[in-house]
C-alpha cells in the first residue's frame, strides 16, 4: 500500500532534521511551488513534498471524479500519505486551499500534526452577506470554472524547441516542456470547484493546534480581513501580515516566510 | 504615409509591474477598448474580471515567476461599458515588467462554449449508457458484468489490505414450478420481490447482482463467519415472506465460500470463489433445499 500512495502522489522526501515538515501546494501548481523556499528549509528539516492527484506528476489514473469533487478527497490524499510514511506529530505547511485541507486532515486525524502553518488561506471565497465577505460572488466563481475549462495552460510546449532553437540540448528543452504549472481541465476544474465553492468556516473553531497564519497585505484572493477572521476563530493562532503583493508569498518572499516559520517552530 | 505606430495594431498591448500590478503602459487600442484614463493610475485588476484575477494569481503569476512567460491564456477583460469580453493573452516577463499582448476572442469563445456543451452532452450520455450496461433490466440489480468489474476492484483493495469477505450464491428453490404453475409474469415478480429483499438486507459496500436466471450473487464485505451466518439466517426468513401464491412460500438455497488471504495469489480468484460457493449451493440443493451450506476445503490426509 505505501508504495502505491507514494507513487500516486509523487511523494519526494528531502532534507535532514529531527522535525518533519509536509509542504502542500495550493490550487494551481504543484510541489514545484516550494522550490524557492526549499533550499532554506532543507538543511534543518526533513521535507515531505507531494502533488495532489490530478496535479503535477501525480498518477492521474487514480483520479476519481467522485472522490475529488470536494476537499474531502484531497484531505484523504494528505492523510494517506502520512499513514503510508507512518508520520505523526509533524508540521504541516499549506498554501492557500491546502491550509484548509491541512486543517480538515488535522480534525479528522488529530495525531498527524503538531503545528500548522497557513500561507494565504481563506476558509470560504464566496461573499455571504451580511456577515462574511470572501471576496467573490457566485457568478465570479462560475466564470472561473468556465475559464478553467478553456485553458490548457502549459500545453503550448510544442513551441519550446522552436523558441529555443533546434540545436539546444534536449535536457534543456525537456526541462521547459515539463511545464511548471500545467493544467488539464479534467482535473483542474474539479479542484477549482472543490476549492472555490467550499465553505469551511465552521471547521476553524474545531482546530486546536498551534497555527500560524501568514497573509499578504495585498492579496486579491485572501484579504487581510479574512486572515483576521481566521485568527479570531482559530483558538491557538498567530497572524502575521506580510508587507507584500500577491497570493504566493512562499515564492515571492521566501526569506520573510522562512524566518517566520523558523520563529514559530522554535516557540 | 504616416509613420507606423504601435497604436495602430488591432490588439491590446500592455505593460504591468510584476510586483505591484500597476499598469505602466497601454496602447491606444487598449485605452479605447478598456476606457482607460491615461492620466490616472491604473491597476491590472481594474481591467481583468475577478475570475481572471484568480487565474492570474493561481496560474499565470506562478508560471511567469518560474519560467518567465505564459502563452495563450484565455481571460476575460472588463471593458469601458462594464461588459466583459473574452480575450486571449500572451505574457512575457522582462526586467520585472510583464508584457501583455491581448486579442479579443469573442467568436473563438463562442466556439469553445459550443465544444464544451458538446463534451458535457457526450459525457452525460456516456455516463447514462455505462450505467445501463451495468443494470439488469428486470430486477434493477447489477448484472453479472457489473458485479465482475466491482469484484475485481474489491480484490485489488484486499490485496493492499485484507478484510474478511464472503461470497454467496443464491438460488430460488423450485423456480421452474413457480413459472409453470403461476405463469412467467408471476415468476418475474417473484424475482423482483426477492431482489428488493436482497437490496434491503445488504449494505452499500456489499455486492448484490443477478447472476443469471434465478441465481443471485451477494458478496459481503467486511463480514466474518459469524456475520455471514447471521445474514444467511435472516435472508431465509425474509425470503419466506415472498408468496408465489396464496398457499405457498418462497424458499432459497445459499452456498457460501469464505475468502482466505492466501486465495488472493490466484489470478482467477473470483471464479474460484464463485465455483466454491456454487459447489456449496449444489450441496444445499441435494440436501433437501431451503438451507445454507458452507464450502469446505477437502483436507488431505
Amino acid at each position: 500500500m505505501p508504495k502505491d500512495i507514494l507513487a500516486r502522489n509523487n511523494v519526494k522526501i528531502i532534507g535532514d532534521g529531527d522535525t518533519t515538515i509536509m509542504l502542500a501546494h495550493g490550487f494551481g501548481c504543484d510541489q514545484n511551488m516550494w522550490r524557492f523556499i526549499q533550499p532554506m528549509l532543507a538543511p534543518n528539516y526533513k521535507l515531505v513534498l507531494f502533488d495532489y492527484v490530478g496535479c503535477g506528476q501525480s498518477d492521474t489514473s487514480a483520479f476519481s471524479k467522485q472522490r475529488y469533487q470536494s476537499l474531502n478527497g484531497y484531505t484523504h490524499d494528505v492523510i494517506e500519505i502520512c499513514e503510508a510514511l507512518k508520520l505523526k506529530d509533524i508540521v504541516f505547511i499549506g498554501h492557500s486551499v491546502s491550509s484548509i485541507i491541512g486543517m480538515l486532515a488535522a480534525i479528522e486525524s488529530p495525531s498527524l500534526f503538531k503545528k500548522i502553518i497557513m500561507v494565504c488561506p481563506s476558509p470560504c471565497f464566496l461573499n455571504l452577506p451580511p456577515n462574511y465577505f470572501g471576496g467573490f460572488d457566485k457568478s465570479d466563481l462560475e466564470e472561473l470554472i468556465d475559464l478553467m475549462d478553456k485553458n490548457y495552460i502549459g500545453w503550448a510546449n510544442y513551441l519550446a524547441p522552436l523558441v529555443m532553437g533546434q540545436n539546444n540540448k534536449t535536457e534543456l528543452i525537456n526541462e521547459l516542456s515539463e511545464s511548471f504549472c500545467s493544467t488539464d481541465p479534467n482535473y483542474a476544474k474539479p479542484f477549482a470547484k472543490a476549492t472555490f465553492f467550499s465553505d469551511d468556516r465552521a471547521a476553524l473553531e474545531k482546530l486546536t493546534l498551534p497555527t500560524l497564519i501568514l497573509q499578504s497585505k495585498e492579496d486579491n484572493l485572501a484579504s487581510v480581513e479574512i486572515g483576521q477572521y481566521m485568527h479570531e476563530k482559530i483558538t491557538d493562532s498567530t497572524l502575521e501580515i506580510i508587507n507584500a503583493h500577491g497570493h504566493c508569498l512562499h515564492m515571492t518572499d521566501p526569506e520573510t516566510v522562512f524566518s517566520l516559520i523558523n520563529q514559530f517552530l522554535d516557540e | 504615409m504616416n509613420k507606423p505606430t504601435l497604436d495602430s495594431f488591432p490588439c491590446l498591448l500592455i505593460v504591468t509591474d510584476m510586483e505591484t500590478n500597476k499598469l505602466e503602459y497601454s496602447n491606444q487600442y487598449a485605452n479605447d477598448l478598456l476606457g482607460l484614463n491615461v492620466n490616472a493610475e491604473n491597476n491590472l485588476f481594474d481591467i481583468l474580471s475577478k475570475a481572471s484575477s484568480i487565474l492570474f494569481e493561481s496560474y499565470i503569476r506562478p508560471a511567469i515567476f518560474s519560467v518567465g512567460s505564459c502563452e495563450e491564456i484565455q481571460i476575460s477583460l472588463l471593458l469601458s461599458d462594464k461588459k466583459k469580453a473574452p480575450a486571449v493573452a500572451h505574457i512575457k516577463l522582462l526586467d520585472s515588467k510583464l508584457y501583455w499582448s491581448i486579442y479579443v476572442a469573442a467568436a473563438r469563445d463562442k466556439l469553445y462554449q459550443e465544444l464544451l456543451a458538446a463534451r458535457e452532452h457526450l459525457e452525460s450520455k456516456t455516463e447514462k449508457l455505462t450505467l445501463l450496461t451495468r443494470i439488469d433490466p428486470l430486477t434493477s440489480l447489477h448484472n453479472r458484468r457489473a458485479a465482475t468489474d466491482d469484484l475485481a476492484k474489491i480484490i485489488n483493495q484486499l490485496k493492499r489490505q485484507f478484510m474478511p469477505v464472503s461470497f454467496l450464491t443464491i438460488d430460488i428453490d423450485w423456480f421452474k414450478k413457480i413459472n409453470d404453475r403461476f405463469g412467467h409474469n408471476r415468476g418475474d415478480e417473484v424475482l423482483t420481490e426477492l431482489s428488493c429483499i436482497l437490496k434491503r438486507v445488504t449494505r452499500a459496500s456489499d455486492i448484490v447482482a443477478r447472476w443469471g436466471g434465478e441465481e443471485f450473487l451477494v458478496v459481503l464485505y467486511k463480514a466474518n463467519l459469524e456475520d455471514t451466518r447471521a445474514f444467511c439466517k435472516r435472508l431465509h426468513e425474509e425470503a419466506r415472506k415472498v408468496k408465489p401464491s396464496s398457499d405457498s412460500t418462497l424458499s432459497i438455497c445459499i452456498g457460501v465460500s469464505v475468502l482466505q488471504p492466501e486465495d488472493l495469489v490466484y489470478p482467477d480468484v473470483i471464479d474460484m470463489q464463485i465455483n466454491k460457493a456454487d459447489e456449496a449451493l449444489y450441496r444445499a440443493k441435494n440436501s433437501g433445499r431451503n438451507r445454507t451450506e458452507f464450502y469446505e476445503e477437502v483436507v488431505p490426509d
